[in-house]
């Protein structure tokens, strides 16, 4: 039985649950930290970057081939891919652990860490396990329904807009803006597995417009959370909470039946949640394969997510989680970005020598 | 075959001998509606505990709803502690259901409470994420246990509606709105202050404190000066006949920073329909206008002299004028706002 | 006196009599007697003939084996038949008369086939496993002296049920035409509404020793032929001994036997059959069955009614809202109660919340506990409605509304909300337009309680997530059931969803890959202009 190829839209979607998933967590606090007033320009800003650089590594990039084929050196090839897997898979750690951490403390307050990392882990392990038949199709089905009821519901809470937080526009000023824009630059580390999709693709040739449309739709998603949070969430930022979305879907009121959808946001947050998870061990564990020439990818899901699932479980990250997850800002933008333009400029220069 | 049994045999039994920590009954819950915090001795504070008797509620014992001792519909506890959270521990001991806020609408503070400072309470308060960041917020006249303990209405059968209809009326400009949404945004917030008989004017509470009250005109006014007043009955004359007032359009307020002295402009449209025959309409259009004037102006002096706080949020007009932050910063808008100057341009015409 | 002895005696020195040994089957060896083959064929000799028939249909052992011995023009002859399966009077006049009476000269095989035999089906054979699976299905066998064949007539008639309207697929404005369980006019009625030369019916047979006919339908214009040949693949392999109902036969060639999800459609109706046939899918029908299997499907087939084609645009999809909130409800609205009133209070309305307090104040058991016991309760009085003879039928209605509804609120045992989600929830299964995958979602309903109570929303999301993500693998005849979202005109999710105007149905479902693609052309309603 052949394997499956994504279609198009399923990889679109895909892309774009990746891409968008940190607006749940922690996105928009560390927006508001680092850029302040200045929120709306910065995402617009980095989002413009980040489009600039995927283009210019796309037109650069051979159709039919992801990162790790067109690297032909073995050393390389094996140091690159090795780089990639064990980001995405402390990324994956961080984030499974931002999740299990707002579920503690949006609805499951009693209940141990250990438990709810359990449940994400279970999803996590059957939603790889499945295959990427499973990924696409769910994400496919998920993820429009997900993107239109998050913006309807971040738009309903516009009533509360107080237009004075985007104000003064250049807040510290512009190095601040710069410095920012790089920063956030790391929420989209996941162009890494946008880079690593052509060999997964059943239209290759569909690539650019994978890009393009995935840049499109988490660019609507991403400016319009982040630019509205700042605008209707309160300007302090000490009253900042650690689950800035919860918080700005709480402040929806119209007559006094349509409130409280705080609790139903949960729905979305956990499905979102179990995409993403099960997505990014997939391709973790795929890229592993593909780097040390492992023939079956499948074998390696189990141990990788138990590795996952155990790690985020540790006591240490309890303590030590914000000031991870806020270091691994300055690095993460390197291996998305940095690392791919100059591969791709190595072989693109080797090839037309 | 027998992996996946075994796997989900692993699964069922961790499952099910977990228990299920955050699951609890909706019986097993006592629901508080309002809370209100005095003075008490020893630098504690008293907080009553008000939940409703849902039994009593729903079987429609009492038409309408009164609090009192002898009240079965309502009851209210009432516990001293140093804050919110050890109060609601020590309720948690007195009664035999665990307390939940996560319904409570209103919470009512003493005024002296309010003149002395409230920022252990409302900070407290304003990061749970129990509490809704739209609970209404109250200042009483008095003590807060005794506007509690006199509540009563004949037209809802329970205080959770009371609340909701009471604080939140959009249709009459008379009365401010204040919900803790309002602390995390604002430093200045004008928060509705009962007196006796359920009579509300309001109260400008500056960084936690506070500062002055409002009586009822100046309340109309602020609601026309922050764009709040849809409609609403002024009388503008004794011997002139009441006018239905409705705003055309959201005040326009320019802040002009060149000279000296900040100048302020707030232009403000609206029309209106009189009550009964007027005989000199351009006469009555003039009266009124300057009647609504002066009543804004009366407002902003006192807000700039008396109260020295700028409680219309004119800043935010300010602050579209800089680029960054360190600029607005030097300008200093708190000082500057005491010795401004205002300019009130109305326009007002009769319609009929 | 001596009686008085008697009666002591037995009383003191009173044992167990030994009893007949009940009889217990527990054989040391199984019976390893097989059957000899019955791989005869037909001999020139009457007599040897004679003697295989009796010999191979257990002559003298069944009693509706009849074997009616004559002559024709002097040769000796027999006929073969069931008694109670055949037209006695149809034999005796097209059959025996011409042959006893009208024929003068010697009977050879040609004659009597070309001649005597004044029947429009019939057929020669020398094989007694062909003769017998003819018999055994109400035909009869002609042998003749000097003829190494014999000849078999189709004479079949038994008492049927006549084309009712269908039970489980009832539409309003529609025809209510529904098959029986004869598969000859099973297939009449298909071939009534079709009326095209393209469509094939084969003949197949399921079933080693039941031999039960089967109908294997489809356009060949149009169906696909991997397809058709899968499908024939799978029908024509099945080793088993007796296959008599097409359930039997669905769960024999499924793909997946585990999923909680069917993987073929089965249908009642004839016009259903028919439109599917028109899209390029297959149809197998059973004799003894009054359904018909149609496959390769999805799962926005478990959501579509015919009712749907047959309203107009604006009825059809306000419809087809009401239906899915109410498949919706019967899957989640137990778990989503459960986990709101255990885990999110805070989401429900104050004076909601209050109401729903009051009652359960006096109540016993716990959320999940009422639940379940009221889940249970409904499914029972579903199961027992099935079977309850008809007389009694009202009175159960009576009897499950007022106990279980009124009594047990009264008597504090459950509390009205808990009936009102049940009561939902079930109306919501019932509006499932497909029969079997409303099992499905009633089972995976308690699934999603279990989780719902356990975790709360999280619970509820790891169910949807994982029942999905399963579901995304599953085939039906190598279809997958969840369909991409890929752009094609007819296959997007609104097409799934709300159903088009008459004419913009344009092309077919291309996870078919039928063989013609188009339906209408792009302006059909030429008089629109």
């Amino acid at each position: 039985m052949s394997e499956y190829k994504l279609e198009t839209k399923e990889a679109i979607a895909l892309m774009v649950n990746l891409l968008c998933n940190k607006l749940f967590v922690l996105a928009p606090f560390y927006l508001k930290q680092i850029a302040g007033n200045t929120a709306l320009i910065v995402t617009a800003t980095f989002y413009l970057v980040a489009f600039t650089l995927w283009s210019i590594c796309s037109k650069m990039n051979d159709i039919d081939k992801d990162l790790l084929d067109i690297t032909t050196n073995h050393i390389l090839r094996k140091f690159l891919g090795s780089i990639i897997a064990l980001s995405i898979t402390v990324v994956t750690i961080l984030t499974l652990r931002q999740y299990a951490e707002g579920i503690k403390v949006m609805a499951l307050q009693n209940t141990p860490i250990n438990l709810i990392i359990v449940v994400f882990g279970v999803a996590m392990l059957s939603g790889a396990f499945l295959g990427l038949k499973s990924i696409g199709k769910t994400n496919g089905f998920f993820v429009p329904l997900i993107f239109i009821v998050t913006l309807i519901l971040v738009f309903a809470t516009f009533k509360r807009k107080d237009l004075v937080n985007l104000f003064p526009v250049f807040g510290n000023g512009f190095g601040n803006i710069a410095t920012s824009s790089i920063i956030m630059l790391s929420m989209l580390f996941e162009v890494t597995i946008l880079f690593m999709l052509p060999s997964v693709l059943k239209a290759p040739g569909d690539f650019q417009k994978i890009g393009r449309y995935t840049f499109l739709w988490s660019g609507i998603c991403f400016i319009s959370v982040g630019g509205i949070y700042s605008i209707s969430s309160p300007g302090h930022q000490s009253v900042q909470s650690y689950e800035p979305f919860f918080r700005l879907i709480k402040q929806i009121e119209f007559g006094n039946f349509l409130q409280r959808f705080d609790s139903f946001f949960l729905i979305l947050y956990c499905i979102s949640a179990f995409l993403y998870l099960s997505a990014m061990l997939y391709f973790g564990a795929n890229i592993f394969a593909k780097t040390f020439d492992i023939k079956k990818s499948k074998r390696l899901i189990l141990p990788i997510g138990l590795i996952i699932s155990f790690t985020s479980a540790v006591n240490f990250l309890e303590e030590y989680m914000f000031y991870i997850v806020g270091k691994s800002n300055y690095i993460l933008w390197i291996i998305a970005f940095a690392i791919p333009l100059t591969i791709l400029l190595i072989s693109k220069l080797r090839s037309t020598e | 075959m027998k992996k996946i049994a075994l796997v989900l045999l692993t699964l069922l039994i961790i499952l099910t001998t977990s228990s299920c920590y955050d699951s609890t009954e909706v019986d097993d819950m006592i629901y508080v509606l309002a809370i209100g915090v005095d003075f008490a001795e020893n630098g504690y504070y008293e907080y009553t505990f008000q939940s409703a008797v849902p039994l009593n509620i729903s079987s429609g014992v009492e038409t309408g709803f009164a609090s009192s001792e002898e009240s079965v519909t309502l009851q209210n506890i009432k516990v001293s502690a140093p804050n919110l959270y050890s109060a609601i521990d020590t309720t948690n001991q007195k009664v035999t259901k665990e307390i939940n806020i996560s319904h409570c609408k209103l919470i009512v503070f003493s005024k002296k409470l309010a003149q002395s400072n409230l920022e252990n309470q409302l900070k407290a308060v304003v990061q749970n994420t129990n509490l809704r960041p739209l609970v209404y917020v109250a200042i009483a006249d008095g003590l807060a246990q005794d506007y509690l303990n006199n509540i009563s209405s004949p037209f809802e059968l329970s205080p959770a509606r009371y609340y909701e209809s009471f604080f939140n009326k959009d249709y009459s400009p008379q009365s401010f709105v204040a919900q803790l949404y309002d602390f995390e945004k604002n430093k200045i917030v004008a928060v509705p202050l009962i007196e006796e008989d359920n009579k509300i004017t309001t109260s400008i509470i500056k960084e936690y404190t506070q500062i002055g009250t409002l009586d009822n005109d100046e309340t109309v006014a602020l609601n026309i000066l922050t764009g709040r007043f849809k409609s609403g009955y002024l009388t503008v004359d004794k011997s002139l006949p009441a006018i239905r007032l409705n705003h055309d359009k959201m005040p326009n307020i320019t802040v002009d920073t060149g000279s000296k002295h900040p100048i302020i402009h707030f232009d403000l449209s609206f029309y209106g329909t009189p009550t009964s025959i007027i005989n000199n309409k351009e006469e009555y259009d003039e009266v009124v206008k300057m009647y609504i004037e002066n009543l804004c102006k009366n407002l902003l002096i006192k807000s700039s002299k008396e109260f020295k706080a700028d409680i219309t949020n004119i800043e935010k007009f300010v602050k579209i004028k800089f680029l960054t932050q360190k600029d607005f910063e030097k300008f200093n808008w708190d000082d500057k706002y005491q010795n401004a100057e205002f300019d009130v341009n109305v326009k007002y015409r009769t319609i009929r | 006196m001596n009686k008085l002895f008697k009666i002591l005696k037995n009383f003191i020195l009173y044992s167990v009599k030994d009893e007949n040994p009940k009889f217990q089957f527990d054989p040391e060896e199984a019976d390893t007697q097989s059957t000899p083959s019955k791989d005869i064929t037909v001999k020139q000799s009457i007599e040897e003939n004679l003697s295989n028939v009796k010999d191979y249909f257990n002559f003298g052992i069944s009693g509706d084996i009849k074997i009616r011995e004559f002559k024709i023009s002097g040769v000796k002859a027999f006929i073969l038949f069931i008694e109670g399966m055949v037209n006695t009077d149809f034999i005796d006049q097209n059959i025996l008369k011409p042959l006893m009476l009208h024929s003068h000269e010697k009977p050879t095989k040609d004659t009597v086939l070309d001649t005597l035999i004044t029947h429009n089906q019939a057929i020669t054979s020398g094989e007694f496993k062909k003769i017998a699976s003819s018999v055994n299905f109400g035909d009869c066998a002609i042998f003749v002296d000097n003829v190494d064949v014999a000849i078999i007539c189709d004479v079949k008639t038994w008492d049927r049920r006549g084309i009712d309207a269908p039970l489980t697929d009832a539409v309003i404005m529609g025809p209510h035409e529904g098959f029986n369980e004869n598969f000859k006019i099973n297939t009449a009625l298909v071939r009534k509404i079709i009326r095209d030369e393209n469509l094939i019916i084969e003949n197949l047979s399921v079933g080693a020793q039941s031999k039960t006919p089967c109908a294997f339908m489809y356009m060949k214009n149009i169906a696909n032929d991997e397809l058709v040949e899968e499908l024939k693949k799978r029908i024509n392999n099945i080793s088993c001994d007796y296959i008599y109902q097409v359930s039997e036969l669905e769960q024999f060639i499924e793909d997946s036997s585990f999923s909680l999800v069917p993987q073929m459609l089965k249908t009642e109706r004839p016009d259903k059959t028919a439109e599917s046939l028109i899209e390029g899918k297959i149809a197998v029908i059973l004799q003894g069955s009054p359904f018909a299997l149609v496959l390769p499907i999805t799962i926005s087939e478990f959501f579509t009614t015919v009712e749907d084609k047959n309203l107009r645009f604006p009825y059809s999809n306000m419809i087809r809202i009401i239906r899915l909130l109410g498949i919706l409800a019967s899957i989640l609205l137990p778990g989503f109660y459960i986990s709101i009133l255990n885990f999110h209070h805070e989401m429900i309305p104050t004076n909601l919340l209050f109401a729903i307090e009051a009652t359960r104040e006096a109540i016993p058991f716990s959320a999940l506990t009422e639940l379940i016991i009221m889940e249970i309760s409904f499914d029972l009085i579903r199961e027992a409605s099935i079977r309850v003879p008809s007389p009694v039928g009202s009175t159960l209605g009576i009897i499950g509304g007022l106990i279980i509804g009124q009594a047990a609120v009264s008597a504090n045992v459950v509390s009205p909300i808990s009936i009102i989600i049940v009561a939902l929830a079930g109306i919501g299964s019932f509006a499932t337009p497909d029969y079997s995958v409303s099992f499905g979602f009633r089972l995976s309903r308690y699934f999603y309680t279990f989780l719902g109570s356990i975790f709360g929303f999280l619970g509820l999301s790891l169910g949807i997530f994982i029942n999905i993500s399963i579901l995304c693998n599953v085939n039906s005849l190598g279809v997958s059931m969840m369909k991409s979202l890929d752009n094609d005109e007819n296959d997007n999710i609104f097409r799934y969803l709300f159903s088009y105007p008459i004419w913009k149905r344009e092309l077919r479902h291309s996870y078919l890959h039928a063989k013609h693609q188009r339906v209408q052309q792009h302006i059909s309603r030429k008089w629109a202009k």
